[in-house]
């Protein structure tokens, strides 16, 4: 078909349609030279790393000598001056923006970090209001020890340095003075403190306070407590399970040879705590009291299967538990067996507990229970979960006092 | 003859032109590079692209940068898109000296050094950013504050008694 043998109407709907394209192509035009227009506007306004509203009041801009409101970033700054004026500020004007700095503090180590705070206030400000997302100073070791009767010892260590500080008890009285509280929070300062080691003294009220004090004002992270041949005799139950299960978060607990203790300090509340309920690990071993006697831990079958299971926790990685007396009945294994049995969440509950110093027990026979053998020296059991692949193995072991036995509960997966 | 419209349809490499802030100085530059940039990439994907090439102004960044932007994002062009490093261990992280990033940018003055990551965060090409950042880094770790500062070209505006009180504060070295 030709063009001359369309009929009228096909001619006026070709003219229709030629027109229509015409004014398509000229809105196009517009459209594009519009969007130009706009991504100019956006490149000029465009900011990829907006400082938090709050941050960006508190920062001091570099030297700040705006000339136009919308163009407050540094960079739109120095195109700005023109080029002339540029040739002449560029020595001084060379400053990054703050976006930017933050962005190479965040790959910087703390003692970098430390001198470059020294360079000017606003990398200072930077610095100073950014610290939680910055580097931590590594601390090895933090030791709290009582070198000669009455003298402590506060002894910091990283991988090339170590400070210490004596403190004397006999001078100062109970009361550390705020200058102590005020050098050992400097000395810890930013930093993630892998150990902190707390040997052989006499924790009392006042003390707890004072490094409850310096915690707070360094701002520091724990990884593992190590509390060994410690003293209570002056704190309180309260007082000492809001120390170690709030005041220090760790990831792991170690008491050891805890003594002048009773059973409240270990009552089932610590297990409720926030940082013993998280922990990967957590070891309480061989609490005496002030006659010198075995303390039994003040916690339950119940109390102990909720904190084994983590009812109470969002927490995983959870991996040993290791407890020395606690007052668990007889029928605490097999509690433990048919709970498992039942439990929809494994997701939170210890890999590994061992529970030395227990009465001995009786373990029924029951659908979720299954019994392996029983020989003089150990029994074991297991039971299947509902629910997962995974089996509970309960291992009773009798010690050659016959008095106590040891129990070892493990989570094994299929 | 019919009278359908045919439109073209033969395949065409779409091509960016970025002048720099001489106005006279032109880069040509496929979609590969452009989209590094996080801002151009945005802007383009708004951007009919029926023209062979389309024309960006880059009024802010200079013939000399734009270049030096432009051969970092050319080495680039056929690797994946990059991921920043992320988390506690982002500082870990860093390439070595040797790596291809930190010899290209220890090749620039500190001059071109800072412009280069000035636009880079403008354009928003986080690849560049961090490697810039990583590179400050090396020029800053075991430095001296009078290091940094001639480094940085910034002056102390501490006054002598916050300075003196300032210096006697870390513990640590």
């Amino acid at each position: 078909m030709s063009t001359t043998a369309l009929d009228e109407s096909d001619r006026e709907e070709l003219c229709r349609l030629r027109h229509e394209v015409l004014q398509l192509q000229s809105s196009n035009d517009t459209l594009i030279s519009s969007i130009h227009h706009l991504s100019g506007e956006l490149l000029k306004r465009r900011n990829p790393f907006p400082l938090t509203p709050s941050s960006s009041s508190m920062i001091p801009m570099k030297r700040s000598k705006q000339i136009d409101p919308l163009n407050i970033f540094r960079f739109s700054q120095k195109s700005a001056l023109g080029s002339q004026k540029k040739e002449a500020s560029e020595k001084e004007d060379i400053g990054l923006p703050n976006e930017i700095m933050l962005h190479l503090f965040k790959y910087l180590s703390r003692s970098d970090l430390d001198r470059s705070a020294l360079v000017c206030r606003r990398w200072k400000k930077i610095i100073d209001v950014h610290r939680c997302s910055l580097a931590r100073r590594r601390i090895r070791l933090f030791k709290i020890i009582e070198t000669t009767p009455n003298v402590i010892m506060f002894s910091a260590a990283t991988s090339t340095q170590n400070i210490k500080y004596h403190f004397d008890l006999n001078l100062n009285g109970e009361n550390q003075s705020p200058d102590v509280i005020h050098r050992v929070a400097k000395m810890l300062k930013y930093s993630k403190v892998r150990r902190l080691v707390m040997c052989g003294f006499r924790l009392t009220e006042v003390m707890v306070h004072d490094l409850v004090t310096i915690f707070k004002k360094a701002d520091i992270l724990f990884h593992r407590l190590e509390m060994i041949g410690v003293s209570l005799r002056n704190l309180s139950a309260d007082t000492f399970q809001k120390f170690i299960g709030e005041h220090i978060i760790a990831d792991q607990y170690f008491l050891d040879g805890i003594c002048d203790s009773d059973s409240d300090h270990f009552g089932s509340r610590l297990f409720e705590r926030t940082g013993i309920k998280k922990a990967e690990d957590v070891t309480i071993y061989d609490v005496s009291s002030i006659n010198d006697e075995e303390v039994i831990l003040d916690v339950g079958d119940d109390v102990l299967l909720d904190f084994i299971f983590g009812k109470y926790t969002d927490a995983v990685d959870r991996a040993t538990v290791y407890l020395d007396n606690p007052a668990i009945s007889s029928a605490f294994v097999y509690n433990a067996l048919v709970r498992f049995a039942q439990e929809s969440d494994l997701k939170h509950a210890i890999i590994h507990s061992e529970i030395s110093h227990c009465r001995d027990q009786i373990v029924h026979n029951n659908r979720s229970t299954r019994f392996e053998y029983n020989v003089e020296v150990q029994a074991e059991y297991s039971s299947a979960n509902k629910y997962t692949n995974s089996v509970l193995e309960a291992k009773v072991s009798k010690t050659a006092d016959d008095e106590f036995v040891h129990v070892t509960l493990t989570i094994a997966a299929l | 003859m019919t009278a359908t419209i045919e439109l073209e349809s033969v395949p065409f490499i779409q091509k960016f032109k970025l002048i720099a802030s001489d106005n006279k100085t032109e880069f040509i530059i496929d979609e590969k590079i452009l989209n590094q940039s996080a801002v151009l990439k945005e802007m383009m994907e708004i951007q009919d692209k029926s023209d062979t090439e389309i024309t960006i102004p880059l009024n802010q960044i200079s013939a000399e940068c734009l270049g030096n932007v432009i051969k970092f994002c050319k080495h680039y062009e056929d690797s994946e898109p990059y991921l920043p490093p992320i988390g506690p261990t982002a500082c870990l992280s860093r390439p070595s000296q040797s790596h291809w990033d930190m010899v290209f940018l220890k090749s620039l003055s500190s001059k071109q050094l800072f412009d280069i990551i000035n636009a880079a965060n403008f354009l928003n090409i986080s690849r560049l950013i961090d490697a810039g950042c990583f590179r400050l880094g090396y020029m800053t770790e075991n430095r001296t504050v009078e290091e940094i500062r001639r480094i940085f070209q910034e002056s102390g505006d501490f006054s002598a008694v916050e300075e003196e009180q300032i210096r006697n504060e870390p513990l640590w070295n």
